[in-house]
């Protein structure tokens, strides 16, 4: 038996679980779009992560293990989107499509067999004195550890692409490939490694749905998260924080139509289930009508696969 | 790239796109050897079940028939520079658009009035559609893949809210869906199948668009334009024209696709009509080079692929996710190919026609319309 | 001359031999062909082990096949998704030799109809709807009398509800869903007045996502009972057992994965019905009809009490349960009044299914939203 709690308070509390992950999977985007690499199968990443993290988990009943497996398994997946886009060149739109369909049915053929078995999940977690704030506390500091892991990673990755002499040579192979190799930067290594580390955020966002959310896996548990996560990066113009506000409004939407609902609030259902959407599409809109400060806000290599002069 | 000659780079292009799919298949079917299956038999069923007799024919080109069309629409704008990725919003807007004129004509109307009318309004949707990320790339320059991507999007919510909501069948008011459209409004059927005039239509589009593209100054202009902006500039080529015209065209061919659903298959519009025909359009355009007749013949392929992994339920006992587990496998290698053929074209000193569908980096304006050099940069 | 009575003989013999074999051949034939087994394809729109709707309609396909062995083939296609997809599955089974085809899910009628009108030898089962008139080989099947049972977990759910607040979690707001709501609300208030249930809508039939923050939702709001209606109960009933609220599931019993939070809750037994029906195939007295059945039938079952749930109450939901299936009582009875004090039901009226498929209002103690038409 629970005591009702505060109504924006939990609308918040439910916005921070709902956006993790797909900030999970954004930040990791940003960070892999912003070396020039475009990885459009995070919704077959997340999918992927997500079934691991209940195989691991089932099998070890060892949450950690779990996450640990998931991070692997996208590490795997993001070298492999690698060698496709980097060293083979592939058009990284059709591979990130075709990556989604593979991964898709792979996870939905073995995962059959895992389907409401059950497996050791996450719970929240009281931070010990900052739980304890009245209402931020609430809302920030009594969730689950992997949202924790996440107040840390929008700003790791932040730093890391802005402030650190690899994010200086990051930026530089995503905008100017050439003049980055003539200045003596592995483009290609540099590029690998953003490829790896944003699909293994990406998979640590699958993995979060299957642990803390469904705690268990069901077909189809992203219901096309990642894509969002796509359209996430976009409307966050490649910066982590604003991806940060973005799927905190994508997850602000969700949670509260569903608790107005659960309040008895008369609007309709339909209009509220369509909020989330409406809300980053129209600022994703927006933030693309606006961009005309720099003629082309994104990365100026986004997509194009760089082909190293012997 | 130019025209529909049978060249030596053509045969090599196809040899090794075959090669990779063959690859896929092995590596599928090793797969499916480890879980205990028999991937001969399963090929053989897949196969069976999409050509084997005259009912499975008309369904796969059944299923061909909206990825024909989109693919079409990606490789118009494709052919001037453009990556359209929004053909499945493009798709829907049609859809909306043939249903309106649907809903809104009297039952009474003749069929070539309504069909027509049903045309119009689809096709006007999907230019709208796909202006939007016409305008923004001409004038702001804002990349059209994320804007059209976007547009995806919000095409779906505004199916929903119009099948919840304003177009909800008024005697089934539990189900989200329009009433059924009235006898006029279904487009021709062969006899006896679900094969519908729009798979001809779809054919139609893609030889016109092989000529238009070969044989005429417009098309020729195109093909400039999307292989060399720069030199297309110094000709004098009214570039943003072409832009704006190819991405409404593009619009307007991808609606075609909903109206050939909404009307021919489905009798109504309701959630779900299209499960990603958009980006399997995508797929097929690239895997055929952009080629419009290729693209007939690759989509008839895929439409094959698709419509015959029922059997992979049906007969194998399989689950449904083995079609996309052989689907993406395939993909997969095929896009990995793709450089190793351009070496292999490189040292037979061929021209590969190129498979690019994205926008062209700066090309320097020294360098002639060399595909493969300007490939190597993109 | 001797040998001509003979010979006539032998002809006689041999032509009599021919025909006695042309005889047994024939009747083997008429026999064999009798016995050809009958092909029976299921469709489903999710997964069949989903420990729902679809894994229902699965086992009941699963003891047909085990009941009519030798005379029944089956065929089962999973995640059809309710679009011209599903038209294409439906024409490969009937051209598979499949003679019957169950429909399972809602958005499939459509599809089946048309098939239907193109291959009048193939039957179709639809479940769920009610089939328009003219059909000639479409029939349908459902239990909707199967609110009878919410009835009783409603009865048990207000009995052990401490902060008299029940959350419901449901996929789209179809009439199907809206009865079960009302059902169970009425015999949840029937024990304990002051009972209220909460709906939210997640608009989808499976989204584990959306449903485990819908649920969080209602236990924030200090629900401590959770009901849902969606594919599967499955990840509601677990984000219950986490938050220790109690837990009613519907499609399928899911005591075993929540041991300590599970009430009771609604099943389907579809493998009688459907061994029926394809019996009543099988001897061509088939009717194109819809069937519907009520509590007494058996095809739809109350799930095992859990362990949490104290002999007094099982024995009070038992016992409504009864009074039900004798007809002593009902659970919409006239005058029926919804929340807004509009008369539903007069005295007379017939609680058929055309009354119960216009259902969109709700009944007092239900807070929440139906969209407005």
């Amino acid at each position: 038996m629970t005591d009702s709690v505060p109504f924006f308070v939990a609308v918040a509390s439910g916005m921070i679980r709902c956006a993790t992950p797909v900030l999970l999977a954004s930040v990791g985007e940003c960070l892999t779009q912003r070396s020039g690499v475009m990885n459009l199968g995070l919704e077959g990443i997340m999918l992927a992560g997500a079934l691991v993290a209940v195989v691991v988990s089932y099998f070890t009943q060892n949450v950690l293990l779990a996450i640990l497996a998931a991070l692997l398994v996208g590490l795997v997946i993001g070298f492999v989107h690698g060698v496709i886009c980097i060293r083979l060149q592939a058009n990284q739109v059709a591979a990130g499509i075709a990556m989604t369909i593979l991964l898709g049915g792979i996870t939905a053929f073995f995962g059959v067999n895992f389907v409401g078995k059950s497996i050791a999940t996450i719970s929240a977690v009281k931070i010990p004195v900052l739980g304890d704030i009245p209402i931020v506390g609430t809302i920030f500091f009594n969730q689950d550890p992997l949202v924790y892991l996440c107040y840390f990673i929008v700003p790791v990755v932040y730093w890391l692409i802005n402030r650190t002499s690899f994010g200086l040579s990051l930026r530089a192979v995503g905008e100017d490939p050439r003049a980055a190799a003539a200045a003596g930067i592995d483009v290609q290594r540099v590029r690998y490694l953003c490829t790896m580390l944003g699909a293994s955020l990406a998979a640590l966002g699958g993995a979060y749905l299957a642990l803390v959310y469904a705690q268990g896996w069901v077909e189809n548990i992203t219901a096309g998260r990642g894509w969002i996560a796509v359209g996430l990066v976009m409307f966050a113009a490649w910066n982590p924080w604003k991806a940060l506000i973005g799927a905190y409004l994508f997850g602000l939407a969700i949670s509260l139509q569903l608790r107005l609902q659960a309040a008895g609030s008369d609007v309709s259902p339909y209009l509220l289930g369509m909020l989330p959407y409406f809300l980053v599409i129209t600022a994703m809109a927006l933030s693309s009508i606006m961009a005309r400060r720099k003629s082309q806000s994104h990365p100026a290599a986004l997509g194009i696969p760089y082909a190293e002069q012997t | 790239m130019i025209g529909i000659r049978i060249s030596k780079a053509t045969i090599v292009a196809c040899l090794g796109s075959l090669g990779s799919i063959l690859c896929g298949l092995l590596v599928v079917g090793l797969f499916l050897l480890l879980a205990g299956r028999n991937p001969i038999n399963i090929y053989s069923g897949i196969f069976a079940s999409a050509f084997g007799d005259n009912f499975a024919i008309s369904e796969t080109l059944v299923a061909a028939t909206p990825v024909m069309f989109c693919a079409l629409a990606v490789a118009v704008a494709g052919r001037v520079g453009l990556m359209n990725i929004g053909v499945e919003g493009q798709l829907l807007a049609g859809a909306i658009g043939s249903t309106f004129v649907a809903l809104a004509m009297p039952e009474t109307t003749p069929a070539w009035l309504m069909l027509s009318l049903m045309c119009i309004s689809g096709c006007l949707c999907g230019a709208l559609w796909s202006a939007i990320p016409a305008v923004l790339k001409v004038g702001l320059n804002v990349n059209e893949t994320i804007v059209s991507l976007l547009l995806n999007y919000v095409a779906v919510l505004v199916l929903e809210f119009l099948i919840h909501g304003p177009w909800q069948d008024p005697t089934n008011v539990s189900w989200p869906q329009t009433q059924a459209f009235p006898a006029c409004a279904e487009l021709l059927h062969m006899p006896e199948s679900r094969l519908h005039l729009g798979f001809f239509i779809a054919v139609v589009i893609g030889i016109a668009l092989a000529i238009l593209l070969a044989k005429t100054a417009i098309g020729f202009r195109a093909n400039v334009i999307g292989a060399n902006p720069e030199a297309a500039k110094y000709a004098h080529y009214k570039v943003n024209r072409y832009l704006i015209a190819a991405m409404l065209v593009s619009g307007a061919v991808a609606a075609l696709a909903g109206f050939s659903q909404v009307s021919a298959i489905e009798g109504r519009l309701r959630s779900g009509i299209s499960p990603g025909y958009g980006y399997t359009g995508f797929l097929v355009c690239w895997l055929a080079r952009q080629n419009p007749i290729a693209i007939i013949f690759t989509s008839v392929l895929l439409g094959g692929f698709l419509s015959g992994a029922d059997n992979l339920q049906l007969t194998e006992k399989l689950p449904f996710a083995t079609v996309n587990i052989l689907e993406g496998a395939i993909f997969l290698f095929l896009l990995g190919s793709e450089s190793s053929l351009k070496r292999l074209a490189e040292k037979m000193q061929l021209r590969l026609p190129s498979k690019n569908v994205t926008s062209p980096p700066e090309p320097t304006p020294t360098q002639p319309v060399n595909l493969e050099t300007s490939e190597a940069g993109a | 001359m001797q040998n001509k009575p003979r010979i006539m003989a032998a002809r006689f013999f041999l032509r009599a031999l021919l025909v006695a074999i042309y005889w047994v051949a024939f009747c083997s034939a008429v026999h064999a062909a009798d016995n050809k087994p009958l092909k029976v394809g299921f469709i489903y729109t999710g997964s069949a082990t989903d420990w729902g709707w679809n894994n229902a309609h699965d086992l009941g396909r699963q003891y047909l096949e085990s009941t009519k062995r030798g005379s029944v083939i089956t065929t089962r296609a999973e995640n059809i998704p309710e679009n011209s997809d599903c038209e294409r599955v439906m024409e490969k089974m009937v051209a598979q030799g499949n003679k019957v085809i169950f429909a399972t899910s809602y958005g499939f009628l459509e599809p089946a109809l048309r098939v239907a009108k193109r291959h009048p030898d193939v039957r179709f089962m639809h479940c769920g709807r009610l089939v328009p008139a003219g059909s000639k080989n479409v029939g349908s099947y459902f239990c909707s009398d199967y609110y009878e049972y919410l009835y009783a977990a409603g009865i048990t759910a207000a009995k052990m509800t401490k902060s008299n607040k029940i959350g419901y979690v449901g996929g789209h707001p179809i009439p199907a869903l809206v009865w079960c709501i009302n059902a169970f609300t009425l015999g949840a208030r029937s024990v304990n007045p002051k009972a209220t249930v909460h709906v939210v809508w997640t608009n989808s039939w499976e989204d584990p996502a959306l449903e485990a923050e819908a649920a969080r939702g209602l236990i924030e709001r200090g629900c401590d009972v959770l009901l849902s209606t969606l594919n599967t109960s499955l990840t509601v009933c677990k984000v219950a057992e986490k938050a220790k609220v109690y837990s009613i599931g519907t499609n399928f019993d899911l005591h075993t994965l929540v041991p300590s939070g599970w009430l009771t809750g609604q099943s389907w037994n579809w493998g009688p019905l459907y061994v029926k029906v394809v019996e009543s195939i099988q001897n061509n007295t088939w009717k194109p009809d819809n069937l519907r059945y009520g509590l007494a039938d058996g095809y739809v079952v109350l799930a095992p009490f859990g362990k949490a749930v104290p002999k007094a109450v099982q024995a009070q939901a038992l016992d409504a349960i009864e009074k039900l299936k004798q007809h002593k009582r009902a659970v919409f009875a006239p005058p029926l009044k919804d929340r807004d004090g509009a008369v539903r039901l007069v005295k007379g009226e017939p609680i058929d299914t055309a009354w119960l498929e216009k259902m969109n209002w709700f009944v007092p103690g239900v807070e929440g939203n139906l969209p407005k038409k």
